[in-house]
């Protein structure tokens, strides 16, 4: 006798047949790479078209080292400045793009300070001088090197003249501490989790709830029945159209992977960006968890609503609680560790979006993170639980509303 | 252990407060067509659901192909439930290998076999077509086929006939007959009287879920005691000896006779009275009246 897990697959294989020969779902497979490929196509026409560009500011140098003599007479875009304060006055001001400031002990460590203007984790990115300003820079310094009667020890120096210390700016003229970089990418890709598994499950609690809801106005259900149990059918159908998703998601980040960096590539400043395995890995359990838990629950409401009209109903109010963190995400961003934020991470259906906001916009604990997906595993199982005991019962109930004396007959017998 | 493929022993079972089924006792055997008949809501579904796991009953007991229904007996079962579906937007090929494989055929099995019930009730052409573009009576033999495609040993059809043409009609109790002679024992239940004389050997009526009446199809006429007489004929004599109630169809005329009369009686009188016969036939009382007598009792008695 097959098991559970034999079962479930014939009832998965199926379901994956089925959403795969979906005309629909291979034209939402395809929009994203079709999207991006027509980006790439379009950036460079657009930019040919673009109107030349205003001359660049220029970049300041501050040489604060008593050994060498650094002249810049004659370097195009550069302008020398007395002090760091002044470097970062003019800065503020906008008269320069950014500023190198040589310290006092520059021959000992190679260090050289790079000073740039923030502007904010919205307005930008700026992870690095470019490549034109260091390789002025380091042009500068090798000159001035040649130019010192220095040991031959350093020397050295000249043939890598500058280790840069990047320090961003805030509005105020002093430094910020975070790794702007790090920041965006973390939020970037958070926040892309997060919406990739509301995508996600729009379409699988719609396809879902469609499957289950056609299959008992179609009355197909009567003969699964005699050939599966009810927990089959349904670990069948949440992983197939669970499978479906995911190689739709698979595309997209595919795509996006292979046509974004040559996007990316068309942008010098874009070109630093790099993605964290651990927001990764987070970003991708709690996407897979999610899933588990909506399209559990999702099963579960398909059998029990009446029809097909109906399980469309109630098929887009299953995503609300996912949005909830997004959309109150303005009043706890500046507390990410407050009640709130924390009071969402714990509550299985909104936790994944909660989750990867928090995640994107600060750092939550380890503890906070297991235990919050602990939860939403937990939840799910039982969710499907509960869903195969209601499944046997309110799938033969055509056209009528479960009472809640039938839900809770359901319960307690076996499925 | 049991030879019965379907054995049901006092099984009841209660919604809410309604007992919809109660204390139902019959068996079905190998190779043998078994007529489950009632008025509609009289109980045959749910009992044909509890007999297949898809609903528990609230008590007794039920012993399909020998054991306690199971996966491995449902396994060895085809159904045909009376409300009808397939996925209207697959092929219908690939449904019908869908429904081999839950079934416990492999996959290449299920796709020849497939193709074999289909070209038996003669869709074969159409496998290719997804259901929705099939007519009702097509979709309906498709589903028929894939009921059958694992050869199962017990055969359930719930009014397997609502909906068909008559050549179809023909062409499924043909199919029928040959799983019969097979040997798989068939549940067939409807309310189409004529069908079950047809086809069945042994019937179970019942009413508000109690079984009214249950044996071998012609113990059960015979046990009627009545009899009536069939006569065609231009007109009717003025009078019937031992007649009490007369139903004219067309030129065919059914006399019931009181107890102990004799049908020779009223064959005398159509000729005595010079009235020519072309037919004349002693007949049994037909299911349908044994039927519509039955529920009529057990309504007035109720």
């Amino acid at each position: 006798m097959p098991g559970l897990l034999p079962e479930a697959s014939i009832v998965f294989q199926e379901e994956v047949r089925r959403s795969l020969g979906r005309r629909s779902f291979w034209v939402i497979t395809l929009l994203v790479p079709v999207l991006l490929l027509a980006l790439l196509v379009a950036i460079p026409i657009i930019r040919a078209h673009q109107k030349p560009a205003e001359p660049p500011k220029p970049m300041a140098v501050v040489d604060l080292s008593p050994d060498l003599a650094i002249d810049i007479t004659g370097v195009p875009g550069v302008v020398a400045f007395p002090s760091r304060d002044a470097a970062i006055q003019a800065l503020l001001n906008g008269d320069i793009r950014e500023a190198f400031v040589i310290p006092a002990d520059y021959l000992d460590t190679g260090q050289v300070e790079w000073l740039n203007k923030g502007l904010g984790l919205f307005g930008g990115v700026e992870p690095g001088p470019g490549s034109e300003s260091s390789a002025t820079l380091e042009a500068i310094l090798r000159v001035a090197l040649a130019g010192q009667s220095l040991p031959s020890q350093e020397m050295q120096r000249a043939l890598v003249p500058a280790s840069l210390q990047r320090v961003r700016l805030g509005v105020d003229g002093q430094p910020v501490l975070h790794n702007v970089v790090q920041e965006l990418t973390t939020f970037l890709m958070a926040l892309a989790g997060a919406v990739l598994l509301l995508f996600a499950l729009i379409i699988g609690a719609s396809s879902l709830v469609q499957t289950v809801a056609e299959e008992k106005e179609n009355r197909m259900v009567e003969v699964l029945m005699t050939s599966a149990r009810p927990i089959s059918i349904m670990l069948g159908k949440v992983a197939g159209v669970g499978f479906a998703i995911l190689l739709q998601v698979l595309v997209w980040m595919v795509s996006v992977m292979l046509i974004v960096p040559r996007v990316f590539s068309q942008f010098p400043d874009l070109s630093n960006l790099s993605l964290n395995p651990g927001v990764a890995a987070l970003v991708v359990a709690f996407f897979i968890a999610g899933y588990f838990l909506n399209a559990s629950f999702t099963v579960g409401l398909g059998a029990i609503v009446p029809g097909v009209k109906e399980a469309n109903q109630v098929g887009g109010f299953l995503v609300l609680p996912l949005l909830v963190p997004i959309y109150s995400m303005p009043a706890w961003v500046a507390h990410p560790d407050a009640w709130f934020a924390r009071f969402l991470s714990f509550i299985p259906f909104t936790a994944p979006t909660a989750i990867m906001v928090r995640v994107g916009v600060s750092s939550v604990a380890a503890w906070e993170i297991l235990l919050s997906l602990a939860l939403l595993v937990a939840t799910g199982v039982g969710l499907l639980w509960v869903s195969a005991r209601l499944f046997r019962v309110g799938m033969l109930m055509y056209g009528q509303r479960m009472r809640w004396r039938t839900v809770l007959a359901a319960l307690r017998q076996s499925a | 252990m049991t030879s019965a493929a379907l054995e049901v022993q006092e099984v009841t079972k209660v919604y809410d407060t309604r007992t919809v089924v109660d204390r139902l006792s019959f068996e079905v055997g190998p190779g043998e067509i078994f007529g489950l008949v009632g008025p509609n809501g009289s109980g045959k579904t749910t009992t044909i659901r509890m007999a297949l796991d898809i609903i528990r009953p609230d008590s007794g007991r039920i012993l399909l192909l020998g054991s306690e229904p199971c996966r491995d007996a449902l396994a060895k079962v085809g159904y045909l439930p009376e409300e009808r579906g397939l996925y209207q937007r697959s092929k219908v090929a690939d449904i019908l290998t869908y429904m081999g494989r839950l079934k416990h055929l492999d996959s290449a099995t299920a796709g020849v076999r497939a193709d074999e019930m289909l070209r038996r009730v003669g869709l074969y052409e159409h496998r290719n077509k997804k259901v929705q573009a099939l007519s009702r009576g097509m979709s309906q033999l498709a589903q028929f086929a894939g009921a059958l495609l694992h050869r199962p040993d017990l055969l359930v059809l719930d009014e397997p006939f609502s909906g068909l043409d008559p050549l179809n009609v023909v062409l499924m109790k043909e199919i029928i007959r040959e799983q019969r002679d097979r040997g798989a024992a068939i549940i067939f239940s409807t309310h189409q009287m004529t069908d079950v004389e047809e086809l069945c050997q042994r019937v179970l009526l019942i009413n508000n879920g109690q079984a009214l009446l249950y044996g071998r199809l012609l113990d059960l006429k015979r046990a009627r005691g009545k009899r009536s007489v069939r006569i065609m004929a231009e007109r009717q004599p003025a009078i019937l000896p031992g007649v009490v109630q007369t139903n004219a169809n067309n030129d065919v005329c059914e006399h019931l006779l009181a107890e102990g009369a004799s049908p020779e009686g009223v064959l005398r009188a159509y000729l005595e009275a010079g009235i020519p016969v072309e037919k004349y036939e002693v007949a049994l009382p037909s299911l349908n009246e044994i039927f519509i007598e039955e529920v009529r009792h057990a309504r007035a008695a109720s």
